[in-house]
């Protein structure tokens, strides 16, 4: 028995030392990573006074570079695609934490799938994998019980586990991050003639499908942004379909009251023309332009008014 | 408590150093701490499985003594049909149920007539397949005077129970594992370094091949339409290989941990995708079953000795009984008539036994012929596979005809999931030479490596380790915990 105890002893700790050689891996995952802003993020890089958080519409149609010249402030775009409201506290809190608070966020609601339930937004973990080598995105994987505690204390190989190997970003929609961190869709991107068709039923809103997590994370988000006195603009996008009031009448009754919240215009032409979408749902380039432009001006205003 | 879960992980070494060092005074301390622990495993799930596994073996127990006891044919009789009663009983109810009054109320429809079919919401307790069949070998032996009943019901409880093969296999026939609980089991190191070595083949099989087949397989046929040809065969591939690394991954780790215990338990899978024909690939997949189907079904209705007819009614009766055993689905009974179908052939020309030896013997490398064989014979498997894993007979019956009908290069498997999702296929190549090499053992690491220095054969084990913690993803449940 003591030969037995002995060899898987001795076995346990020839696992353990060639373990630690994933250390290398675990180092240099996080500079194969295409979009390094969650890097940056972690590294308490991303010192801006104007944030933008959202999902991918929050990072195809708000033309970060824009804001930054009209407004006189800087600005930097830290919306994920498929990310949701509790990504965006993650995010937050993340920000607050390593670089401070910014003056202003923007807030951009993901029209419909805010605080429902939606196969298309999540909590990014996979963006995290990657990651482990900052604090920060290892303790998430644990809190949403990716990773086991005491094995991560133990174990590199189970830190990273096969998805740190993932050296490649999936093509997405836009083209490359920029220094905005922004991620614009093409100009010449334009939305197909089969994604043109225009889902009615869509445009309902029912409440009840709300998720109890996310109507909390969303809370939180808003006390978080009290706390550190940051002014908040929530924006509804424009998306190919009609937009979608009973959404838009209850994102009013759930944001801190007399936030402001900029819908775009719907009665605007523009806003259904097909040279500025890129899909049903994203703007391209020249879409993103034209609406951060009608944004501006209401943030001006906004901002004005206060002074 | 999963064999693949962190809970297992922590309960197994404490159970075994237990067992020897605390227990290890006498076969009476063993037994019952064996007792214990397996109705501690058993009911991590649901304590309230306890209540029905303890109240079928109680009624096995006290029928096989009466059964005994009786002189009288006729007495002896109603006794073994109160144990299938109950036994069977207890299974239809919790697994077929529903099943017949769903088909039931379908085939009114049939006439024009609608039935809101009577379910029962009512969870299946794991295992309950397997242990009801281990515990009607024992009465159906004791009727057939091959087996005296034992008196010691903490035994015959243990026995029942035995927590390594308890949920899903292999099935221990009672003359098989009921006189390991009579012998004082003693520790042996080269027992138990085997066991370890077999452990982690499973574990390895199951974490690393099944449970990386699973999204892939997952994601191809709940969206079969979506994808050409070529893509759907490969999810066929994916699933034949999740189904064998799931099923035989958990009874090595079953068959491993009883010999760490000092049990020696019944080989269960022997390297099934190697074999050349059908009926080579039955006496090789999920033995404990099929021997028991042999046993308990087929023989009793007359096995070959009928003639022709009788000979293919019975094969035919116990591949659809096997493949309701296997699930209360019209899939699971096509899958078990296409098996018989695919199996007829070598019955009427009298070639079903004929590949009873191991293929290729102590060559490396197989034939031309073997390995043609070897390939039709796993092809032939992976079309009978997709009716077992689809949802409904139409979806299984659309699948194969997206196959034959679709361009086979129109989607690639990078449209069904992320590279790095495929960085585990080596591992299935690992999985296969490891297999090949060691397949007139027990176990693929049987005997692989015991003559080579320690670093070579503890780095094959740590690689295997280390691929266990990199592959793994959330627990996930073995296929055969369903049936």
């Amino acid at each position: 028995m003591l030969k037995l105890i002995r060899n898987c002893l001795l076995f346990v700790l020839v696992v353990f030392v060639t373990d630690k050689a994933f250390i290398l891996v675990k180092n240099t995952a996080p500079e194969m990573v295409q979009d390094k802003r969650l890097n940056d993020l972690f590294e308490g890089k991303i010192n801006k006074d104007l944030i933008i958080l959202g999902s991918s519409r929050g990072q195809a149609d708000i033309a970060t570079w824009m804001l930054e010249d009209s407004l006189g402030m800087s600005a930097f775009n830290l919306s994920f695609g498929g990310s949701d409201i509790e990504w965006h506290l993650f995010v937050l809190k993340c920000l607050l934490e390593k670089a401070g608070p910014p003056k202003v966020i923007i807030k951009v609601l993901d029209d419909s799938f805010e605080l429902t339930n939606a196969k298309v937004n999540g909590f990014r973990v996979d963006l995290l994998y990657p990651l482990v080598k900052y604090s920060e995105a290892l303790e998430q994987l644990i809190e949403r019980g990716e990773k086991n505690r005491l094995l991560s204390k133990l174990l590199i190989t189970h830190q990273l586990s096969k998805n740190a190997y993932d050296m490649r970003t999936p093509p997405a929609l836009n083209d490359t991050v920029l220094f905005y961190g922004a991620f614009p869709a093409p100009a010449h991107a334009q939305i197909k003639e089969k994604d043109k068709k225009i889902d009615n039923q869509i445009i309902i809103y029912d409440s009840s499908t709300e998720l109890p997590q996310k109507k909390r994370a969303f809370q939180q988000f808003q006390d978080v942004l009290r706390e550190n006195n940051i002014k908040v603009f929530y924006v509804i996008p424009p998306s190919y379909k009609p937009l979608n009031h009973k959404f838009t009448e209850r994102m009013r009754a759930v944001v801190i009251p007399g936030s402001p919240l900029f819908a775009y215009d719907d009665k605007d032409p523009n806003y259904s023309c097909d040279a500025f979408f890129h899909d049903p749902v994203h703007m391209n380039r020249t879409g993103a332009e034209y609406f951060t432009k009608d944004l501006i001006r209401f943030m001006k205003k906004s901002l004005t008014t206060e002074e | 408590m999963l064999f693949n879960s962190l809970d297992f992980a922590i309960f197994f070494p404490i159970v075994f150093l237990l067992y020897w060092l605390v227990f290890n005074k006498s076969l009476g301390a063993q037994n019952i701490f064996i007792l214990m622990v397996s109705y501690l495993f058993y009911g991590w799930w649901d304590w309230r499985f306890l209540l029905l596994i303890a109240f079928s073996s109680c009624i096995d127990f006290l029928v096989s003594k009466r059964m005994d006891a009786s002189t009288n044919e006729r007495s002896r009789k109603h006794f073994l049909w109160l144990s299938l009663g109950v036994n069977l009983g207890l299974l239809g109810v919790f697994k077929y149920f529903n099943f017949f009054s769903e088909s039931f109320a379908q085939a009114f429809t049939l006439f024009g007539q609608q039935l809101d079919p009577f379910t029962l919401k009512i969870i299946l307790p794991v295992g309950i397949s397997f242990y009801t069949f281990q515990t009607l070998s024992y009465t159906i032996d004791v009727y057939r005077r091959r087996l005296k009943p034992t008196d010691d019901i903490l035994i015959f409880l243990a026995f029942v129970s035995f927590f390594p093969q308890l949920v899903a296999g292999p099935i221990e026939r009672a003359k098989d594992l009921l006189p390991q609980f009579y012998q004082k089991r003693e520790f042996s190191y080269t027992a138990s370094v085997d066991g370890l070595r077999q452990i982690l083949m499973g574990l390895f099989k199951k974490v690393v091949i099944a449970d990386n087949c699973a999204p892939i397989v997952n994601q191809i046929f709940d969206n079969y339409t979506d994808y050409s040809g070529g893509v759907l065969i490969l999810g066929a591939i994916f699933f034949a290989f999740q189904i064998y690394g799931d099923f035989s991954g958990y009874s090595d780790i079953a068959i491993g941990a009883g010999r760490m215990l000092g049990f020696q338990l019944t080989q269960n899978f022997a390297y099934p995708y190697f074999s050349r024909d059908i009926a080579e690939f039955w006496r090789r997949w999920h033995i404990s079953l099929s021997s028991w189907f042999k046993d308990y079904v087929y023989i009793p209705l007359g096995g070959s000795k009928g003639g022709k007819w009788m000979n293919i009614r019975n094969v035919f009766i116990i591949f659809l009984v096997s493949g309701f055993w296997h699930g209360a689905n019209w899939t699971f009974i096509f899958w078990g008539g296409l098996n018989a179908l695919l199996f007829l052939p070598l019955l009427l020309s009298n070639r079903n036994r004929k590949n009873t030896d191991v293929v290729s013997g102590d060559r490396m490398l197989p034939s031309f012929r073997e390995a043609f064989q070897i390939a039709l014979t796993f092809t032939l498997v992976s079309i009978t596979w997709i009716f077992f894993r689809a949802d409904d007979l139409s979806s299984a019956i659309g699948y194969l005809q997206r196959i034959l009908t679709t361009s086979f290069f129109e989607s690639s498997l990078l449209d069904v999931v992320k590279p790095v999702n495929l960085l585990f296929i080596p591992l299935i190549f690992l999985l296969v030479v490891l297999e090949w090499v060691g397949k007139n053992d027990q176990h693929a690491l049987e005997t692989l490596g015991l003559t080579w220095p320690r670093i070579g054969r503890w780095g094959v084990y740590t690689v295997l380790s280390l691929s266990l913690v990199i592959f793994s993803s959330n627990e996930q449940e073995f296929i055969y915990f369903q049936f």
